[in-house]
């Protein structure tokens, strides 16, 4: 069990958690939702260390093979789609099928020795995904990783996810209700959680 | 059409003031004050048929380099090493705002009575370019993509790897801005070190010859040559480190 108990985490004036206690299960799809500014962002950088809480602890987190999609697209611009998968996998021409296959799913093969940049947005979001999956993680944190897909994709990109990450633990952060049902996990909306 | 035009306004622009100093000299027609450039140029090539001439372009050209690349080595690392220890930055912060701030010719009287005017140019080079490197570099390091940095974090990229891919490209601008002026910068001052330390068979002492004997074209040749190995050394150091940049792979 991942567990975060009593966290306080402010930002100058702004508080955003005074009492945040939250379990995520094992080996499950959890959704996270609220509405923007509820600090499901800072929730996801406090999990990935990016953010350190005043009070309170974080348990189960340490040691784990992790993997994410944050909400920004973080790739390296200037390197193909192939080359941003690649980067993340300490073994590259082993992993290289691996790579392929999944920027072949993804749709992505096709534009896989473009640079990054030449992407459009929906594009970039799919290579992002592509760099998370390719890792041998146990832990996925996605932020936001369906936003400004193409509505015909989007169904095969989520199948796509549903099927790599069986079995393993995985926090999606959304907006979107029907995304979070797809995934057949717990939902937890953190605006309506008792933390201040 | 246009690309041609406007591949010719640099050598024009040399052209005109070719003019105006070949003007210049035939207005003042005083060879001690200035020589025209068509005596400045054949008084060059005739250096240049003279053995002492190369000796004197080497000796000079490969202790000032010296200096600069030491500088460059020393300046990225300390840059690289201060840049993740914040005490460390605090505490090398002033050494380099002093070393920035204290005059060339300050430096060369300091360094002629601590060590062997030979060596005073590489010297001086490096002490030169030193800030200049260092204070690029690690603007460069400050600017690296943090959120590129979290991510590589995340996924725990090999520090290798965040150096290839995230690190480099950020800084080898900054590198490369440091490097162009830096080389600059390392010709002027240790020329000046040559010409003030007395070190033989150098272009600093060649110039110093020149003076003495108020060997007016021979200034401007030694002159010309600088600023042309100068410029030469600028343009090889640049295109290597852009083709390192462009290479740069894991």
């Amino acid at each position: 069990m991942l567990e975060l108990r009593h966290i306080y985490k402010s930002f100058g004036e702004k508080i955003v958690f005074t009492n945040l206690n939250l379990d995520f299960p094992e080996g499950k799809f959890t959704a996270v939702m609220g509405p923007s500014g509820c600090g499901k962002t800072t929730l996801i950088n406090l999990i990935l260390g990016i953010l350190t809480p005043e009070h309170g602890e974080i348990v189960g987190f340490g040691g784990r093979k992790v993997a994410a999609v944050f909400q920004e697209d973080r790739l390296l611009e200037h390197k193909s789609g192939l080359e941003n998968v690649l980067f993340v996998l300490r073994d590259e021409a082993k992993g290289r099928d691996v790579a392929e296959k999944l920027l072949e799913r993804a749709e992505l093969a096709q534009d896989a020795h473009k640079k990054a940049k030449e992407y459009s947005g929906g594009m970039r979001r799919r290579l992002a995904l592509c760099r998370a999956l390719v890792t041998d993680f146990d832990l996925l944190i996605l932020d936001e990783p369906f936003k400004g897909m193409d509505a015909a994709l989007k169904p095969r990109i989520m199948e796509m996810v549903k099927e790599k990450c069986a079995g393993k633990t995985v926090l999606l952060i959304t907006h979107d209700r029907d995304e979070a049902d797809f995934f057949d996990g717990d939902v937890v909306d953190i605006s309506n959680l008792p933390m201040r | 059409m246009k690309p041609f035009i406007s591949s010719l306004k640099y050598p024009l622009a040399v052209v005109f003031w070719l003019i105006v100093w070949h003007v210049a000299s035939e207005i003042i027609a005083n060879t001690i004050i200035i020589v025209s450039p068509i005596a400045a140029f054949a008084r060059l090539f005739e250096l240049a048929l003279e053995a002492h001439f190369w000796t004197a372009i080497g000796a000079s050209l490969m202790r000032i380099v010296s200096g600069f690349l030491l500088a460059m080595v020393v300046g990225v690392a300390m840059a690289a090493t201060t840049s993740s220890v914040r005490f460390l930055y605090a505490l090398t912060l002033p050494v380099f705002n002093i070393i920035k701030s204290i005059p060339v010719a300050s430096f060369i009287i300091l360094a002629w009575m601590w060590m062997d005017s030979q060596n005073l140019s590489a010297f001086i080079a490096f002490i030169t370019v030193l800030p200049i490197v260092y204070f690029n570099t690690y603007e460069g390091i400050k600017g690296t993509d943090e959120g590129l940095l979290q991510m590589a974090r995340v996924f725990k990229v090999p520090a290798r790897k965040k150096m290839a891919y995230i690190y480099f490209p950020a800084t080898a601008p900054h590198i490369i801005a440091a490097a162009s002026s830096g080389l600059g910068f390392a010709f002027k001052s240790g020329i000046a070190a040559e010409l003030i330390g007395l070190a033989r068979d150098t272009i600093g002492f060649n110039l110093h010859t020149a003076r003495i004997f108020l060997q007016t074209a021979d200034v401007f040749a030694w002159t010309i040559a600088i600023v042309l190995l100068s410029y030469v050394i600028e343009k090889v150091f640049v295109l290597l480190m852009k083709g390192l940049k462009n290479n740069v792979r894991t």
